[in-house]
């Protein structure tokens, strides 16, 4: 009985290996490959529009980063927030791409005001503001003030 | 007599019971795998439902393991998983929740304050001694050396 | 996708627990302290942070985070309050795991019999 419940453990852990492996081959062939430019969606209120400068600016710079997979931006009020996914590899940069990218964006754009993060989770909630489309400005402004505060939590 | 203690000690090499390193190896990646692979989904449904970054998720997630661990000890299941996995359970946290929470359910008989307060922390104790101690000297040395480098 | 590298490096860290445990023919004991001081060393050279990026909780769930968490939580502090920092600072990060060990080790002291039901 021991032995059949042993081979079991073996054979489930071995399929979910399988399974996961498997939908991993689909999020890279999702990819552009051929100039690795990161899909980008950018969450626009009425202050920006997407002909905007600012905007456009944002996008090259981080169009330009071969190392990030796909951005999410939040741009209400002079304040920027971006949330970066990195390709898989280069997740163990991630923390010096964020920080190069916030230098970048800030000299660019000479705004003070702008955060980037590479944390799963405000890529999450932004994804989901998408989602929704949510267009309430004073929802948003909420939604960012949250995120930003979130964003200083250490435990 | 030496030659006797060496004599002896090659006999007790010849009769120990040889370890499949292999088959074991394979068992723990897989089982220890698992184990992670568990707590990820955790930590991915912590941060999707509730108000968790992935630099604060790993608090809740590690209680959260713990807490299936004292379920797990208190009705015997992981000490029968601990024989099949080795290290694959005894080297994630669950495992050091494990040690803890079996040794504090099988000393209560003794009393909670000589029984279970006193032998609860067998294998945990030298897990924070050399965890502080070494972080401790680490720490140390790094910020000296940043404080001698910065001048 | 973070599932198959969490399970990849959290087998491979259980994997070495192993090595030391049949071939170092240690004790668990042993093998354990080694694996936290590994942690706390890796974090001390700046590797186990980028490792937590990667592999999620493939390197927050085994033992060895446990010593990148003390770690980080002197070495922050030492930053703000200077040397002292390095003492006082050490279980900020880091309640979880051992809170949680002592608060269910009691509660499963009074909630199970011993030798399982």
């Amino acid at each position: 009985m021991m032995i059949r419940f042993k081979n079991y453990i073996l054979s489930i852990g071995l399929l979910c290996l399988l399974i996961t492996g498997c939908s991993s081959n689909q999020e890279s062939s999702n990819e552009n490959n051929e100039y690795h430019s990161p899909q980008s969606t950018n969450i626009t209120h009425q202050d920006y529009q997407s002909s905007d400068p600012l905007s456009k600016t944002a996008d090259t710079i981080l169009q330009d980063d071969d190392r990030i997979h796909s951005y999410i931006g939040m741009a209400i009020e002079q304040q920027l927030f971006i949330a970066i996914q990195a390709h898989t590899f280069q997740q163990l940069n991630e923390q010096t791409i964020e920080k190069e990218v916030e230098k970048k964006l800030k000299k660019a754009l000479q705004m003070k005001d702008i955060t980037v993060t590479s944390d799963q989770k405000f890529y999450m909630e932004l994804h989901q503001l998408q989602k929704n489309n949510e267009t309430d400005k004073v929802k948003l402004k909420k939604k960012l003030k949250q995120l930003k505060k979130l964003q200083k939590e250490k435990t | 007599m030496s030659q006797q203690s060496s004599n002896y000690k090659d006999y007790e090499q010849s009769v120990e019971p040889k370890r499949p390193l292999l088959k074991n190896c394979i068992k723990a990646f897989i089982i220890g795998g698992l184990i992670c692979v568990f707590g990820q989904a955790i930590s991915t449904t912590y941060m999707y439902f509730f108000n968790f970054t992935e630099e604060t998720v790993g608090n809740p997630t590690t209680a959260t393991l713990i807490f299936i661990t004292m379920l797990l000890t208190g009705f015997g299941i992981y000490d029968r998983i601990a024989q099949f996995a080795g290290a694959g359970t005894a080297v994630p946290v669950t495992g050091f929740g494990n040690a803890v929470i079996s040794a504090a359910i099988e000393h209560r008989t003794e009393g909670f304050v000589q029984g279970v307060g006193g032998n609860m922390f067998k294998l945990a104790g030298s897990v924070i001694l050399f965890g502080v101690f070494s972080a401790f000297v680490i720490a140390l040395i790094k910020t000296l050396f940043s404080y001698w480098s910065g001048m | 996708m973070v599932f198959v590298w969490s399970f990849v490096i959290g087998g491979l860290i259980c994997v070495v627990g192993q090595l030391l445990l049949d071939v170092g023919k240690l004790t668990p004991g042993h093998t354990l302290s080694i694996l936290v001081v590994g942690g706390a060393i890796l974090d001390g050279f700046g590797l186990y942070e980028p490792l937590i990026d990667f592999a999620g909780a493939g390197a927050t769930v085994p033992i060895t985070s446990f010593g990148n968490s003390l770690v980080h939580g002197a070495l922050e502090e030492a930053e703000k309050h200077g040397l002292i920092g390095v003492v006082t600072g050490m279980f900020e990060v880091t309640s979880s795991g051992i809170s949680a060990a002592i608060i269910f080790g009691m509660i499963g002291a009074i909630l199970f019999k011993p030798k399982g039901e």
